[in-house]
């Protein structure tokens, strides 16, 4: 089961087996996490939105047919709940790095969880100032340049996906990737010259 | 060669416009080898691809180690996977009340349910006597309906001096089921305790109540009717009866009722004008009057009489219930549902009533202790024996009492003696004994004979004799046509009973 498809297994879970669907779960969770937690920019509200994406998702599973990527499906739940969100939480882009990102007051700052996972970024003051910049950068993104992003590079989607759930062109989707990427370009050209001016001193 | 579209394709679409999908690997085939030529000598789609590229990298080392805690994960996990189960969309996997929506939704299963309810409803309180079938007789209903008051202790009076006055509830009371409380208390040994509604019992137990019921009141009401005819003509007195006890709708079967009552008196005068009390009370009765007064009297009656009630006393100690059965001649059980034995003592419990009238009249005779031990036996307390009830402790009074009637009844004539043999079944001797009293060819003597086969079931004797006595006694017309009539009811529901009876066996034995 754990091979099959998203598509056939959420037909089996329609179907009424409980267990193709705790598999799209276990599979899902984590990607669809990130991505609403990047979007609404708070742990609580992310936790908030991914259960109630994957609520939705059981009680649409009745009316669920096999006519487009269920990825595509369900990443459209999730970005329309974190539309929601968004608008209801104002401040979600000014949501502190020093905040844990899942609101626990004493859990890891947002900051510290590098890629690398060991949070060290205290000792890396360059990597630390460049997460800060990309960050900002990518929450100063307008919001339909800043959605399309987090779908391509935090959920992995394809364009043509993309532009499914948001419910525009290809093309366009593409042209607000194109702005996106150049706005954090210019984001990291000023990190790479403040850091190149940093390493000639 | 290229189409228009391929034109305007080319114009629109620039190579260059190809970076982002080479960036993000989804160029292949033909574009892909179409945009890396290109790309090889585009210096701008090269800086481009470069610097997004470093974006791109920097955007995945910036990203955060995002996942829930594991505690948390877990217990969405659970939360999920329970509303999983319990919204599954299959079908066939439905609620209780998904389910009785659907059967409300169906009229005919509506229908159904309520005529079910409704039904049981009715068959239920049907069953436990709350609902009654509208009575025949207005009196039978309202006296169904009203509730006996709690019944005092039976008051046996030696000599009873000032009879009680009849208390107003005995008027109204239901006669069926009075009848059918004492029957059922004296006949089946029960103890006399406080009679039962029989309109509460089990339907089974409240349609036999009632059957019983009504059967020796026809036979009393009959009995009386025809002692009165005799009465009329041989001269004999009014007497004492249960008015109250008998219902106005009865039949006319008089030879049974009448051989029931002469069972009860061993002298022919005082039995008719027992059973002429019986007649008088029941046309009160009919008239709707009380007979209270005629019931007051029963220390008139001679002690001739009483021992006559010690004969029947002792036939109520007989199991069995109605006609004496064949198989056992000489057992009186007829004399069990005589009616019309002279209440010496009125009560208001009617079940006692039943009880003190089938043995009113050697109450007199006996000791004070002995009174005391029937009252206690009447009163549904356990006499001695522990369980005895008032029929069986009748029965030990009736076995202690047996010596003396025994010599009581040598004095008798011969003729009260073959009455009484005849009363009690022995046909044979009491014809002896009429032989010996020079009786035998008396119409009375004849008529009791054959009163007394037709009652231990010898009815071919019974005819033949009638048959005799029709032959050489013309004068005695009515009374032998009585007599045919009873004999010719007796044998049709004779050959009635073994016809249901040759019917019942063949399905009993198919079933088995």
């Amino acid at each position: 089961m754990r091979d099959d498809s998203d598509e056939s297994l959420m037909l089996r879970y329609r179907d009424g087996e409980v267990r193709a669907f705790e598999v799209l779960m276990t599979r899902h969770r984590a990607p669809v996490y990130r991505f609403v937690l990047r979007f609404v920019g708070d742990g609580t509200q992310a936790e908030d939105v991914l259960q109630e994406t994957f609520m939705r998702v059981i009680r649409s599973a009745r009316s669920y047919e096999r006519q487009a990527k269920f990825t595509t499906w369900l990443y459209t739940i999730a970005r329309n709940l974190c539309v929601d969100a968004s608008r209801r939480a104002k401040h979600r882009r000014v949501q502190s790095l020093d905040a844990a990102p899942n609101g626990d007051p004493d859990g890891t700052p947002l900051v510290e969880l590098t890629s690398d996972g060991k949070g060290h970024a205290e000792s890396d003051s360059l990597n630390h100032e460049l997460q800060e910049r990309i960050r900002a950068a990518i929450d100063g993104l307008p919001d339909e340049q800043r959605e399309i992003f987090l779908l391509r590079e935090s959920a992995d989607l394809q364009f043509n996906e993309i532009a499914r759930i948001v419910g525009c062109p290809e093309n366009t989707v593409k042209s607000r990737m194109r702005y996106a990427l150049e706005k954090l370009r210019e984001a990291l050209a000023e990190y790479r010259d403040l850091a190149a001016g940093e390493v000639a001193r | 060669m290229t189409t228009k579209s391929d034109a305007r394709l080319h114009l629109v679409s620039s190579p260059c416009d190809s970076a982002l999908d080479y960036l993000y690997g989804e160029l292949s085939g033909a574009p892909l080898e179409a945009f890396v030529a290109h790309l090889a000598g585009c210096a701008s789609c090269q800086a481009t691809v470069e610097s997004w590229g470093r974006v791109r990298t920097a955007v995945k080392e910036s990203a955060p180690v995002a996942a829930l805690p594991e505690a948390r994960m877990q217990a969405m996990h659970a939360q999920l996977m329970l509303a999983a189960a319990q919204e599954r969309p299959m079908p066939a996997v439905t609620s209780i009340w998904a389910r009785a929506r659907r059967v409300a939704n169906a009229p005919v299963a509506m229908a159904a349910m309520t005529i079910v309810i409704v039904g049981g409803a009715i068959a239920f309180n049907w069953s436990r006597g709350r609902m009654q079938m509208p009575a025949a007789t207005p009196s039978v209903t309202a006296g169904a309906t009203t509730t006996p008051p709690p019944p005092p202790p039976p008051q046996i009076v030696a000599a009873p001096e000032t009879p009680p006055a009849e208390p107003l509830e005995t008027k109204t009371k239901p006669p069926l089921a009075t009848k059918a409380d004492s029957d059922r208390s004296v006949f089946r040994g029960g103890k006399a305790g406080p009679a039962p509604d029989t309109r509460q019992d089990d339907t089974g137990a409240n349609t036999e109540a009632n059957r019983r019921a009504q059967k020796p009141t026809r036979d009393a009401l009959n009995a009386g009717l025809l002692a009165k005819d005799l009465d009329l003509k041989e001269g004999g007195q009014i007497g004492t009866g249960h008015a109250e006890a008998r219902p106005p709708a009865v039949a006319r079967n008089v030879d049974d009722a009448f051989y029931a009552a002469k069972k009860s008196a061993p002298s022919r005068k005082k039995e008719l004008s027992t059973l002429d009390g019986v007649a008088a009370s029941e046309s009160d009765t009919l008239g709707g009057l009380s007979s209270g007064s005629k019931r007051a009297e029963p220390q008139k009656r001679p002690a001739q009489e009483k021992s006559a009630g010690e004969e029947r006393q002792t036939n109520d100690a007989e199991p069995g219930y109605g006609r004496a059965d064949k198989s056992s001649p000489v057992v009186p059980k007829v004399v069990a549902n005589e009616p019309v034995a002279p209440a010496t003592t009125p009560t208001n419990d009617p079940e006692l009533r039943g009880a003190t009238a089938a043995a009113p009249a050697p109450v007199a005779e006996v000791p004070v202790q002995h009174t005391q031990q029937h009252q206690s036996a009447g009163g549904g307390g356990a006499p001695k024996g522990g369980s005895l009830g008032a029929g069986q402790g009748q029965v030990a009074q009736q076995a202690q009492r047996q010596p003396a009637k025994g010599k009581q009844q040598k004095n008798e004539d011969p003729l009260t003696r073959a009455d009484s043999l005849a009363d009690s079944g022995q046909c044979d001797a009491a014809q002896k004994l009429f032989a010996q009293a020079n009786a035998n060819d008396s119409t009375r003597s004849r008529l009791a004979l054959v009163r007394c086969l037709r009652h231990v079931g010898r009815y071919r004797e019974a005819q033949a004799s009638l048959d005799a006595l029709k032959a050489a006694k013309p004068a005695a017309a009515v009374e032998v046509a009585d007599e045919q009539r009873s004999l010719s009811a007796a044998k049709s529901s004779e050959q009635t009973k073994a016809k249901s009876q040759k019917t019942a066996a063949p399905a009993a034995t198919q079933a088995y």
